[in-house]
């Protein structure tokens, strides 16, 4: 055996790597590492560092070439103009005492209302929905079980771009064409999948035992769910909600191409603004941080469930 | 106050036809009002699912359960007035102790005052020792306080019957000793009628009135602990009840005039014809020695056979030893105190008494002959469960 | 006490009378309907649209053309233009994503402190509403005030202001950028999900086995994180060749066609050129690769969690 010859001392040092073990390669790699954390950093960070600095600019500061890094005279300029503009629209002409005149064509409050209203309501039919299928799908064995789970998987991949001629079709046959309750089932349609994965992931994972236990306390079927199930699925159903909110709140391609500019919610809303001559850019940000706040609320709530929920629970969190 | 019964209970799981797996097979028992009965056997051999049956968990195929007489298979479980302990607790995540002690005894009766509800879970916290506990959430329990809690959850609604499955198993090993102690001591303070489930026969020698010995879904035996050990039915519960395993030789069994002359192999030894009660017919026998009863000659004469082995391994357990020998190509396991001098290599001569040898028909598998107790002794179980413990643990491993 | 009475409550018998075989998929009806109607059917009926030369202002007067639309497909310059961005839309976009994201992902793993807040930090440009992050970055690109521009030409790479969004050479890689910008954090997530998922004593037994770093990285960060990856990777590919919101509002896919890829190719013949035949044989093309991805994803899928 080659093993009796071998020093150990002397393979140890064959394993040795310049990158790992010598003092250069020590500093290589430290400077290697923060140099990629700081490039990265900066890369998804700037971008949102931006937004936030430029809402905080006057209408004159962004006009500056070339634009300041950090606002000169920071001002809350963008914000009063976003808020102004929607009361404008509203029919109003002065507020509290405050003479309101707005050259702005946004009615950010409007397109929150609409927004809030498409949002919560696809969130309550796909969480309902969902979660009943999920239980079913989770407690039960019967025929074609495997083809419905697979039929609901594929059926997150298609929405949007890919049926959005087909649905503005199928919108106009049903006369929903520029009503809320359109987006808010085609929405419903296209959460309940993953209502559906998420809570089926809760339900599988719900010791028996807890059931069983319930069951010798004396419960009732309605007493286990109400008492025992329910209190513990709370979170997972809130996150669900949440999900499907989202969702709702970011889509653009159904609402722009299935409503009118009068019943726009926030994403094709903003979008015509963006689009728009002169674009103000404070009151872009302005209002994109408006818009972006339920967002950023939901973010921390569901970040536990997010890999779960977009992959369909296949990588678990 | 309840007597159980279970008559011809059999549980299949999916079409027996196609493919359905008997759980269990053609029950039938009595646990008696007040009695302690430990369904004993390895997993997967139906005590559980006939444990879950008579809680109502589980709907029989065939047989009939009854309280006290009355048939209760149709009964919903919620309706049996039953209380279980689970082998994981079970604890509700999303209440505290307080919580999870009243929440049965309101769902019970919904009309039950407050003050009576938190009188009865003051009232078990105590017999507990769990008062300081009853704000904290199940999280935030030790693994034996949890399953105080679980026991307290039962016990509060003073229920029919208790069923217990394997309500230990999570436990470690000192709290395991600990908690069979009390479980054994609450039932016989509340006089409840139980069943037990565990696969640990240490367990159910030292908790059980009554211990049903369960294989493939089959009653194998049913009896007191001392029963179960000294007269086992077949070799099947002899091996399984006593720790270390039973020594078992395959051997022959011819009548001498008034002894049976038996043949094993490694040694050959007479027996009375008064202690076997073997047909004509029967030839061929497995012999079984516990270890427990084999003596190294030089502690102990016992007038029995005489077994030379070569030790291979002596195992220390604190005040004796497990013996691992070789005779003759087979392996003999031995208990005894004198081993500091022992080698590991060098041999010994064993020695059993005839009473304690075991003896069974090859072909049935059916007990022969059991083993008597002598003067000498006090009983038998009593030292099995001493010389038990260690052993019982490797076992659970 | 009569036991017989309380086998069964009155709305467990209700329930009895639906037949077996039937009763365990009422549950699921409402969920499968809405998909059904609304995500299922629709597709089905693009089909058909498809083969017709329906006009969004004249819905009712659409013929059966045959394969005519397909055939345009096939010959129009503009169409295979599109095609073409949209394939390196999609490869540079997905692996710009990956590679990024995967380093990202390892570094909150292995090397940032708190991880938790860092990788909801990170999450931010993926959950924030489309248009806000597009909108962003066409700020950013912005040819008279954009930081972008400023900084090229401080760092040298240019002499003065380009009008990228408005250049027919440039114009589909600012969109890219935005893209990999939303796309990456999600990916760093599986990443890290994935990455967090490995049991540290495998680590260590790699290291009791003289495995370097790298090595163990090799032999054993990788091959525990493989179906992971082949998830992220088709999720990457899915979003991508979905994209239309990061293009339609940075670009509108001009000037010409140099920015659109297919969804918004799709977008302009509907909802522009009114031409819903047309448009709706691109969505099968476009339907055509998702149904692809998706039979791998779901394959995958398979593999990982066993049993649905």
């Amino acid at each position: 055996m080659a093993a009796d010859t071998t020093d150990p001392a002397e393979e140890f040092g064959s394993n040795r790597s310049w990158l790992y073990d010598t003092t250069p390669g020590f500093y290589l790699r430290k400077v290697l590492i923060w140099g990629t954390t700081l490039g990265l950093s900066t890369f998804i960070l700037f971008p949102l560092y931006w937004m936030v600095v430029t809402a905080f600019k006057t209408t004159s500061e962004i006009q500056q070439i070339p634009p300041t890094v950090v606002p000169e005279t920071p001002s809350l300029e963008g914000f009063r103009l976003v808020v102004e503009s929607s009361l404008a629209a509203g029919g109003f002409d002065s507020f509290l005492g405050w003479d309101i005149s707005s050259a702005i064509d946004i009615d950010v409050l409007l397109l929150i209302a609409n927004s809030l209203k498409v949002a919560v309501g696809a969130g309550l039919i796909a969480l309902v929905f969902g979660t009943i299928a999920a239980y079913v799908l989770s407690q039960q064995e019967f025929r074609g079980k495997n083809a419905i789970m697979s039929l609901l998987l594929a059926s997150l991949m298609f929405p949007g771009t890919a049926i959005m001629v087909p649905e503005w079709e199928l919108i106009s046959t049903l006369n929903l064409f520029n009503s809320h309750l359109a987006l808010i089932l085609i929405y419903g349609a296209m959460t309940a999948p993953f209502v559906v994965w998420l809570m089926k992931g809760f339900f599988d994972d719900f010791p028996d035992s807890i059931l069983d236990a319930a069951r010798m306390d004396q419960c009732t079927p309605y007493e286990s769910f109400r008492y025992v199930i329910a209190p513990m699925a709370v979170n997972s159903l809130i996150a669900s909600f949440i999900f499907a909110f989202l969702l709702a709140w970011n889509e653009l391609v159904f609402a722009l191409t299935l409503l009118n500019q009068s019943k726009f919610t926030v994403p094709p809303g903003l979008l015509t603004f963006v689009q728009g001559f002169n674009t103000q850019w404070n009151v872009v940000a302005a209002a994109s941080i408006l818009v972006s706040l339920p967002v950023l609320a939901g973010l921390a709530y569901i970040q536990r469930y997010f890999v779960q929920g977009l992959t369909g629970g296949a990588i678990k969190g | 106050m309840t007597t159980l019964e279970l008559d011809g209970v059999t549980k299949t799981f999916g079409a027996p036809d196609a493919g359905g797996v008997v759980a269990v097979d053609d029950v039938s028992l009595t646990v008696d009002d007040g009695e302690f009965l430990v369904l004993l056997g390895p997993s997967g051999c139906g005590k559980t699912t006939t444990l879950r049956m008579i809680g109502g968990l589980e709907t029989p195929t065939e047989g009939v359960i009854s309280f006290d007489g009355t048939e209760v298979n149709e009964v919903k479980a919620r309706n049996r007035d039953v209380a279980m302990v689970f082998q994981n607790f079970a604890l509700y995540p999303h209440m505290n102790v307080s919580q999870n002690l009243g929440f049965g005894l309101r769902r019970e009766n919904e009309d039950r005052s407050s003050e009576e509800i938190i009188d009865r879970i003051e009232a078990v916290a105590e017999m507990l020792e769990i008062e300081g506990l009853l704000d904290n959430t199940p999280a935030a329990l030790s693994g034996g306080q949890k399953q105080r809690v679980a026991l307290g959850r039962a016990i509060i609604r003073e229920p029919r019957l208790f069923l217990f499955d394997e309500p230990l198993a999570n436990l470690d090993a000192s709290l395991r000793k600990t908690m069979r102690t009390e479980i054994d001591e609450l039932q016989s303070e509340v006089g409840i009628t139980s069943v037990y489930v565990t696969h640990n026969q240490e367990e159910a020698m030292s908790i059980g009135d009554k211990i049903a010995v369960m294989n493939d879904g089959r009653l194998q035996q049913l009896g007191t602990p001392s029963e179960v050990f000294n007269e086992p039915s077949n070799q099947f519960v002899a091996q399984f009840v006593g720790s270390p395993d039973m020594n078992l030789y395959e051997g022959t069994l011819t009548e001498n005039g008034d002894v049976y002359r038996v043949n094993v192999g490694i040694t050959e030894f007479d027996l009375p014809s008064g202690l076997v009660q073997a047909g004509d017919d029967v030839l061929d026998v497995v012999v079984g020695f516990r270890p427990q009863d084999l003596f190294q000659s030089r502690t102990r004469q016992t007038g029995g056979p005489k077994i030379e082995a070569d030790l291979r391994v002596v195992e220390p357990l604190g005040t004796e030893a497990i013996l691992y020998g070789e005779t003759e190509g087979r392996a003999i396991r031995a208990t005894d105190t004198q081993f500091h001098d022992l080698d590991e290599d060098q041999s010994v001569t064993l020695s059993i008494a005839p009473e304690h040898i075991y003896l069974f028909d090859a072909n049935t598998e059916e007990l022969l002959k059991g083993r008597l107790m002598t003067e000498r002794e006090d009983t038998g179980v009593g030292e099995v469960e001493v010389r038990d413990g260690a052993g019982a643990e490797v076992r659970d491993g | 006490m009569s036991y017989a009475d309380q086998a069964l409550s009155s709305y467990e018998r209700a329930l009895g009378r639906v037949p077996d075989g039937v009763r365990v998929y009422l549950p699921i009806l409402p969920v499968l309907a809405l998909v059904g109607v609304f995500i299922l059917y629709p597709i089905a009926q693009a089909i058909w649209t498809s083969f017709t030369d329906k006009h969004l202002l004249r819905p009712d007067e659409a013929e059966f053309v045959g394969v005519e639309n397909y055939g345009e497909v096939w010959t129009n310059p503009q169409i295979h233009e599109v095609l073409w961005n949209t394939f390196v839309w999609v490869s540079v976009g997905s692996i710009a994503a990956i590679v990024i994201g995967f380093v990202l992902g390892w570094l909150l793993h292995e090397k940032l402190p708190y991880t938790s807040v860092a990788s909801a930090i990170v999450l931010v440009p993926w959950v924030l509403p489309r248009v806000v992050g597009a909108s962003i970055w066409k700020f950013m690109f912005g040819g008279s005030q954009g930081i972008i521009n400023e900084l090229l030409v401080q760092l040298g790479v240019i002499d003065d202001y380009v009008v990228m969004l408005g250049s027919t050479e440039l114009s589909l890689w600012p969109p890219i950028v935005g893209m990999v910008w939303r796309l990456a954090p999600l990916f760093a997530l599986l990443t890290l999900t994935s990455l967090k998922g490995i049991d540290r004593q495998l680590y260590e037994a790699a290291r009791m086995d003289g495995a370097t770093p790298w090595e163990q990285f090799r032999y054993v960060t990788l091959p525990m994180m493989r179906y992971n990856l082949v998830i992220g990777f088709l999720l990457m590919l899915i979003y991508n060749i979905r994209n239309f919101s990061m293009v339609w509002v940075m670009t509108r896919g001009g000037p010409g066609v140099s920015s659109s890829t297919l969804p918004v190719m799709i977008y302009r013949a509907a909802f522009v050129d009114f031409q819903v035949g047309f448009a709706s044989a691109l969505s099968m093309l476009l339907f055509a690769v998702l149904l692809v991805f998706s039979y791998y994803y779901i394959q995958v899928y398979d593999k990982i969690r066993g049993e649905f």
